[in-house]
């Protein structure tokens, strides 16, 4: 007779990941004092490690670790947009770093560490699990976000994130506790089957808690309400840290998101779905608007970043229909462009300075073609202009929104994505059409960053030219949570 | 037929789109060594691009000639992705579809029917025509490789555009084109004038592409597919007991319709085409009057029976259309600019198309959009040879009597000038007679849009009269250099105005081309009545022959009588002059409500004081006093945990509220 085992394969691509980050800090402790650790190839070999464990995972057909934490076509269509993610930030890392006088181990440790907290937050299937892996991945950002210990903007940005997080986690915590006093269960499947046939103080208790859920979530995503933070923390933090956050971030809440509401709560899709759609008007005007007013670049891709969570939430209102896939492919076609975005400011950062307005990108194509066509390129899918990834994944969101009834939504955020190509042009424009100004402050683009950024331009026209590929992944992915 | 003698056609089309874009493709990567290489390096780099087009053109000829001789059904010739594989044309071996998922299958799908292969012909073969005169126009311009390399992008999307076979793709082309302007108006950017007005282009045509997109996703939604001639055949086959659908189909259409209005120019979004003309000449004839800004009238016409399916949306699009061929008509009047003259008159144009798409002559649409390809290229050329000779001059205040010294171009000119005013017997003489009988077919207010349209054809000929005269009659009114410069344009130039002038002239022959008799299988309609009113062709041309006899005369001999009439009409002038206010509008409209309100309202108003002031309250500290505080902000911070609860407040108060 055997003995019952704990089959622990599905959760080796975090432990990869957790225990590369242990490494780091160690060889930070071993390395003499005011040198840096060699912390970006120990994480790359990581992420790769980890990148391969998931490939085997995938051909294993995925896993289950009691119940708690699942690894099924749906998070490992997330573990590879993750890891990926997590790849092009560490590549773009190390010159930031120097450039920026934080080169210091423990922040490869901090990045690994919240990347297994994103691994979780897409993975658990039970509420408490998924609140331990937030809380994983929101302190280490938190930390992230004040690395820059000398800059007053990165410190008001850690402050501010942390505090505000801590609010919202409050209201997370709170309604998984009505779920659970709802259902008497912390499993997702569990709250599902008992929300199915409730009594009417359950269905009270159960509507208040996917209310506070919704808020929990909101905060984390950045939609308007809970967005104060975003412009603020992505302005502060170090840019390449803002890249994290819009882009992984981003995916992992809206992969939780997808996975509550679609698995526990698809009872109540009636009362949430008007919520969430509201949720979606607002964040898409508020984030545009503001977008518009922005003369800051990482402000205004902060914004950007808001109204983006406007067009998902469109598409996450016909979630358990074709609406899941819609987000899942958008996710990856964002996160690239993010990436690329936050990450072109990165890689031009010199002597703590890196280009913030338009005036300091003003000629950057005389000066750095290949950079400015790759930003050019991921500002033109960020507005949505065909044969970028952008184009493809509105048109999915918006046919997703359609098609569930809510054609209100699908005309807003057309007409939103028409606001937004202003403030996207101006950037195009300063970069083409005006002569650069005084003489050329940025650093050269070291090779890791050019990689990186060459990556993200890649995946943009990949997924423009030829989508389908990743929409049928994205379509299997969908279908596993059902 | 013979398989295999399908074969060829097969691959033209693909071959056809695939030169223009490995044009670009050289010249985009070797640009700039080729520009720092010796001089014959950048002379090869304008052969190389005109070369592409030309074979295009020679390819494209030659496959709709052989697809005629074959007696092929033309509206059945459908390709894919290259489809090599066996048998050629087996739908069920389209190897490559674009997208496929859910439901939603598009393939890289080419469509070639007689209205796809006309605009073919008109975007390879007129624009061989402008390649080769940029090789003069632009011969001491310093960066013409990167002019030519845009000049083949445009003329891949153009055609991408053209053969779409379903909307997506279209829609591709739709953008790719709109980008190609946009760079090409801004190809000068060093000119502030030249970028904003790119950048005006671009943010009117994102208003039009809105429609579009929204267009496409009803369609799909009610139809669903997004295949052109899967669409018009829904359309087609629509029966009473279905008509639940005419309020989607009207929904797409007016939706399209917006999209359409974007790119070629119709009230309210006409403003960006005038503002185009800073781009460099050969463009203004290519994209702004050949080509591109035609391409919403061709999707009208690809989609007729989706509009004759919808009188309300027909309408529409036939009043819009009177309406900004009259606007732009009578703001021609007064331009003194020689390209903001032609601008206007192509909007005015454009105007035309539309009147008839709208009244269901889906044909004389087509056919004038052929037609004025050949006389518009011709005029815009004939104006670039003008600025040319003049050195860089475009007021027409200080041409004059250029008749004598630019011969060639005053001659072609003078035809292109009969050809747009309506002179029997040249091509826009029989494709404005064709319109203008097609009005009265409209579903509503025919007798009104004829007597617009008539009207309309009066003012054309008028200001293209003025035109001339002003330009090529009288004395020379500039300064003593300029006239001693004056010089006719080297042979690059001349050869395709000459040939283009031919093509202004025998284009409207129906004996030699019948266009609308060609374009009529494409359309699917019932034989359209066709309203040959016996007074109307007499009523044309007395128009057209009065509005050149009083520009004539008012020009000519009573030089004194217009700045008579500007005084005496000093309102009308200014309205005319200031283009009804248009611009002035949307610009208040875009800096002070959409930016301005943004700023305030949202940003500085809700983002910072309202929150401030919330927090805070107003005597505690003020909005200004919070701004100094930059570091740690803590009375924010609370401030944004207030608007997490009201938020919070919000939600649970909606999902709680008994129902």
């Amino acid at each position: 007779m055997t003995p019952p085992v704990v089959d622990v394969l599905p959760a080796i691509p975090a432990l990869i990941l957790a225990v590369t980050g242990l490494a780091v800090l160690l060889a930070q402790a071993f390395t003499p004092r005011g040198q840096a650790a060699p912390g970006a190839p120990f994480s790359l070999a990581g992420l790769l490690a980890a990148l391969v464990a998931v490939y085997l995972l995938a051909a294993r057909g995925g896993g289950d670790l009691g119940g708690t934490y699942v690894v099924d076509a749906f998070s490992l269509y997330f573990h590879a947009l993750i890891i990926g993610v997590g790849l092009v930030v560490v590549l773009l890392s190390p010159s930031y770093l120097r450039a920026t006088g934080i080169d210091r181990g423990e922040y490869y440790t901090l990045v690994l560490f919240s990347l297994v907290g994103m691994l979780g937050l897409v993975s658990c299937r039970e509420l408490v699990s998924l609140f331990v892996s937030l809380e994983v991945m929101s302190v280490a950002l938190y930390a992230l976000a004040g690395l820059h210990r000398a800059r007053p903007e990165s410190q008001e940005a850690a402050l501010k994130y942390f505090i505000t997080g801590a609010f919202s986690s409050g209201f997370l915590l709170y309604g998984i506790a009505l779920l659970y006093g709802a259902s008497g269960s912390t499993s997702l499947v569990a709250v599902g089957a008992a929300l199915r046939t409730p009594g009417p103080a359950t269905a009270a208790l159960a509507t208040m808690g996917t209310g506070l859920l919704l808020v929990g979530f909101g905060f984390k995503v950045a939609s308007v309400p809970f967005h104060m933070w975003a412009p603020d923390v992505y302005e502060g933090a170090p840019t390449t840290i803002t890249a994290l956050m819009s882009a992984g971030v981003k995916a992992a809440a809206f992969g939780a998101l997808l996975r509550v509401f679609g698995q526990a709560l698809p009872a109540l899709a009636a009362s949430w779905q008007p919520a969430v759609a509201a949720l979606a008007v607002v964040t898409m005007v508020v984030g545009n608007l503001g977008a518009l007013a922005q003369s800051n670049l990482k402000r205004m891709l902060a914004y950007s970043s808001v109204a983006h969570a406007g067009y998902l939430l469109a598409a996450v209102v016909a979630a358990p229909g074709i609406g899941v896939e819609a987000v899942l492919f958008y996710l990856v076609a964002y996160a690239a462009v993010n990436l690329g975005g936050f990450g072109a400011l990165a890689a031009l950062a010199r002597q703590g300075r890196e280009p913030l307005s338009l005036d300091d990108v003003a000629g950057l194509a005389s000066r750095r073609p290949a950079l400015a066509a790759a930003l050019a390129v991921y500002l033109i899918s960020l507005t949505g202009v065909p044969v970028s990834a952008g184009f493809v994944g509105k048109f999915f969101l918006f046919r997703a929104a359609v098609n569930a009834g809510w054609t209100s939504l699908a005309v807003i955020g057309v007409l939103m994505s028409v606001v937004s190509a202003y403030y996207y042009l101006r950037v195009v424009v300063a970069m083409y059409m005006r002569e650069p100004l005084g003489e050329d402050a940025w650093a050269p683009v070291p090779p890791s960053a050019g990689l990186a950024l060459g990556l993200s331009a890649a995946v943009v026209l990949a997924l423009g030219v030829h989508p389908e590929p990743v929409l049928t992944w994205a379509r299997l992915a969908a279908r596993s949570l059902l | 037929m013979n398989a295999l003698m399908e074969m060829p056609y097969q691959v033209v089309p693909f071959l056809v789109l695939a030169l223009p874009l490995a044009g670009f493709t050289v010249l985009a990567l070797f640009g700039d060594s080729i520009k720092r290489g010796k001089p014959y390096e950048t002379t090869g780099a304008g052969y190389l691009a005109c070369g592409t087009v030309i074979v295009a053109f020679l390819l494209a000829a030659w496959s709709v000639r052989s697809l005629l001789g074959l007696g092929v059904r033309a509206e059945d010739l459908r390709f894919a992705q290259p489809s090599l594989g066996w048998p050629p044309g087996d739908p069920e071996r389209w190897p490559l579809a674009w997208i496929s998922v859910g439901g939603l299958e598009i393939p890289f799908a080419l469509l070639l029917d007689p209205l796809s292969s006309l605009l073919l012909l008109v975007v390879t073969g007129i624009g061989s025509l402008i390649h080769v005169y940029s090789l003069g126009y632009m011969a001491h311009d310093e960066d013409r490789v990167r002019y030519f390399s845009y000049l083949n992008l445009f003329t891949f999307f153009m055609l991408v555009l053209v053969l779409a076979g379903n909307l997506p793709l279209m829609f591709v082309g739709w953008e790719g084109v709109g980008l190609c302007s946009y760079l090409l108006i801004g190809f000068w950017f060093k000119k502030k004038s030249a970028s904003d007005a790119g950048k005006k282009a671009f943010i009117v045509n994102r208003i039009g592409d809105a429609g579009l997109i929204l267009g496409m996703i009803v369609a799909f939604h009610a139809f669903g597919t997004l295949d052109l001639v899967d669409i018009a055949s829904n359309a087609g086959s629509l029966t009473p007991d279905r008509l639940g659908q005419v309020g989607a189909i009207t929904a797409v259409c007016l939706l399209l319709f917006v999209g359409a209005a974007g790119k070629s120019a119709q009230i309210p979004l006409h403003v960006w085409l005038p503002d185009a003309m800073e781009g460099p000449t050969p463009v203004s004839a290519l994209i702004h009057a050949a080509t591109m800004v035609t391409a919403g009238v061709y999707m009208v016409a690809r989609l007729a029976p989706l509009y004759h399916a919808s009188p309300t949306a027909s309408v529409v699009v036939a009043v819009i259309g009177a309406a900004t061929a009259l606007m732009a008509a009578t703001i021609a009047m007064v331009q003194t600019d020689i390209k903001k003259v032609l601008a206007y008159s192509t909007v005015s144009q454009l105007g035309f198309m539309f009147l008839a798409a709208g009244s269901g002559a889906y044909g004389a649409a087509v056919f004038h959009l052929f037609t004025h390809a050949f006389f518009k290229a011709l005029l815009f050329l004939g104006s670039g040879s003008v600025i040319h000779a003049m050195g860089g001059e475009q007021d027409i205040r200080k041409m004059g009597g250029l008749l004598k010294k630019i011969p060639v171009t005053g001659a072609t000119f003078a035809i292109g000038t009969a050809a747009i005013a309506g002179v029997p017997f040249l091509s826009g003489f029989y494709s404005k007679e064709e319109i203008l009988a097609g009005t009265l077919g409209a579903p509503a207010l025919g007798p009104l849009l004829l007597g617009v349209g008539l009207f309309t054809a009066g003012l054309t000929a008028f200001y293209m009269t003025r035109l001339f005269v002003l330009t090529f009659l009288g004395r020379f009114r500039g300064d003593l250099e300029t006239e001693h410069h004056l010089h006719e344009s080297p042979m690059s130039m001349l050869v395709p105005l000459c040939l283009l002038a031919v093509g202004s002239i025998v284009t409207g022959w129906h004996w030699l081309i019948d266009v609308p008799g060609f374009l009529q299988p494409v359309f699917r309609l019932p034989e359209a009545h066709v309203h040959h009113v016996g007074w109307l062709m007499p009523a044309a041309i007395g128009v057209a022959l009065a509005g050149i006899a009083v520009a004539a005369f008012l020009y000519t001999l009573y030089a004194d009588v217009p700045a008579r009439l500007k005084e005496r009409l000093g309102g009308v002038y200014r309205v005319l002059d200031a283009k009804y206010g248009f611009d002035r509008a949307y610009d208040a409209f875009a800096s002070r409500v959409v930016v301005g309100g943004s700023e305030t309202l949202l940003w500085k108003g809700i983002d910072t004081s309202v929150i401030d002031r919330a927090v805070n309250g107003a005597g505690e500290v003020t909005a200004a006093v919070s701004r100094r505080v930059r570091l740690l902000q803590s009375g924010v911070v609370r401030g944004y945990a207030l608007v997490i609860l009201m938020g919070t407040v919000a939600i649970l108060g909606y999902l709680m509220w008994p129902r």
